[in-house]
């Protein structure tokens, strides 16, 4: 354990860009359109900005008979658009994220020397934002969200040229990639996509790893963004019990990011226990 | 016409479709939903699961670029890092503002097999991009503040120049561009 208190691996420099915490509920029916417009009248003092998104899908970790559900693209009649709004924090560095079903926060790294905010500094935003969304879900009398999902991602940003130079040099990064091969046919990979889940115990959720080659917008940087998220079923809606769930999953995120990845950049992004 | 568009059109033949707004695959990998409005009511269409990301940071898959494209970015990417006064005049750095300009241009094209793209800077914070093929030359001037003009060259000598007022103006100045390259037939 170190003087923060923290006993977890915890590096001085991490490619870390992006945490979010989110919990996902059973359709609030009577939350409307112009309940966006009140709950930003609520926030917007901290929240200025906004921005209105498709709604995203529901999203269930499901296990044993049950099948785990993709995506499906589809189209149906609906009376009324469904939207998803963002409400932006001043700053820009925080951002919640509303739907009928969704509550989100986001913390983003906005240049390159803003310093990687801790999940105990993210944590108790959440825990205020997300009161502050119940109390006006009582106020309006909207109902009391069941959650039947919470998830935590931490999208990292693994610069290309940064510690690596090619993916012949993948096994510098993921330590689950050798980059040996049985003949010496193929040439080093133009590039590299990983997809890997894992369960977690008692089957309380799953975590997602996803790494691909991109492009980050903000400074045309090649990067391989590794998007790792935990998500799974509370034991109760109660905040004590989600906030439970968050640990375990936060646990799960930061040491599976150590064990995804190799000692080399272990070293480069400053591991410090 | 889209394919969706077909299909739309197909399925609510009774309805004349007023609006239509599309549905594919964003930067960050996500489908959005299509709506479609008629006029006769007001309709709604959404997709099932629409956009299932959460992420808010904003990356372009290179899977869903070309290879003309990624080579231009790493390009842009090298002008991007230029440090003060890297023209010895005195020049800032291209600003973030034409360098925003530079990618939205760069990935919004849908053209595959184009000639390697030119990415150079300009003196007072522009950038430039030029792409030739060996009768046609196009260049782009994006200016500090974002805003782009177009300059289209045959042979060495000027044809046509102008302002763009919308990236998607860009399609037709690249049909041109190569239009003029040669087109093998099979015998």
């Amino acid at each position: 354990m170190t003087a923060s208190g923290r006993t977890l691996p915890d590096y001085g420099q991490p490619p870390v860009v992006e945490t979010l915490l989110g919990v996902q509920f059973s359709p609030l029916t009577k939350f409307d359109i112009p309940h966006f417009g009140l709950y930003w009248a609520k926030i917007r003092e901290d929240y200025p900005n906004y921005q209105v998104l498709p709604p995203l899908g529901q999203v269930i970790e499901q296990f044993g008979s049950e099948r785990v559900q993709h995506p499906k693209l589809g189209l149906e009649l609906v009376s009324r658009p469904e939207i998803r709004c963002w409400f932006i924090e001043k700053s820009g560095a925080m951002l919640t994220q509303v739907q009928k079903d969704r509550f989100i926060h986001n913390w983003r790294k906005q240049k390159p020397e803003d310093v990687y905010v801790h999940y105990d500094k993210i944590k108790p935003r959440f825990i205020e934002e997300w009161k502050r969304f119940c109390e006006f879900l009582v106020e309006s009398d909207l109902g009391t969200p069941e959650i039947n999902q919470c998830e935590i991602t931490y999208v990292n940003h693994i610069e290309v040229g940064h510690g690596w130079k090619s993916y012949g040099e993948l096994n510098k990064v993921v330590s689950f990639w050798s980059g040996a091969s049985s003949g010496d046919f193929l040439p080093e990979p133009e590039s590299v996509n990983i997809g890997a889940r894992f369960v977690l115990p008692d089957k309380k959720g799953r975590l997602h790893m996803e790494m691909q080659p991109a492009i980050r917008a903000l400074d045309a940087q090649e990067i391989l963004q590794l998007n790792i998220t935990a998500r799974g079923k509370p034991e109760s809606s109660n905040l004590e019990k989600v906030l439970e769930w968050f640990e375990l999953g936060h646990e799960w995120i930061v040491r599976g990011f150590t064990d995804f990845t190799a000692k080399d950049m272990h070293n480069f992004w400053r591991r410090k226990i | 016409m889209s394919e969706l568009q077909k299909w739309a059109s197909a399925r609510y033949a009774d309805a004349v479709i007023s609006a239509f707004s599309g549905s594919g695959e964003t930067a960050n990998s996500c489908t959005f939903t299509t709506s479609i409005s008629t006029n006769s009511s007001l309709s709604y269409t959404s997709t099932n699961s629409s956009c299932w990301y959460t992420q808010w940071s904003s990356v372009i898959p290179t899977r869903a670029l070309s290879q003309w494209q990624i080579e231009g970015i790493k390009r842009l990417n090298k002008v991007l890092s230029l440090p003060e006064n890297w023209d010895s005049y005195g020049s800032r750095p291209p600003t973030q503002a034409a360098a925003n300009t530079a990618m939205d241009l760069i990935i919004s094209i849908d053209i595959d097999d184009l000639v390697p793209l030119r990415v150079v800077p300009v003196s007072g914070g522009g950038i430039q991009l030029e792409w030739e093929t060996s009768t046609r030359a196009l260049e782009l001037e994006i200016l500090d503040g974002g805003t782009i003009e177009y300059l289209k060259t045959e042979d060495g000598t000027p044809v046509d120049e102008g302002h763009m007022h919308r990236i998607d103006q860009v399609r037709p100045l690249l049909s041109w561009l190569i239009s003029s390259q040669p087109v093998l037939i099979a015998a």
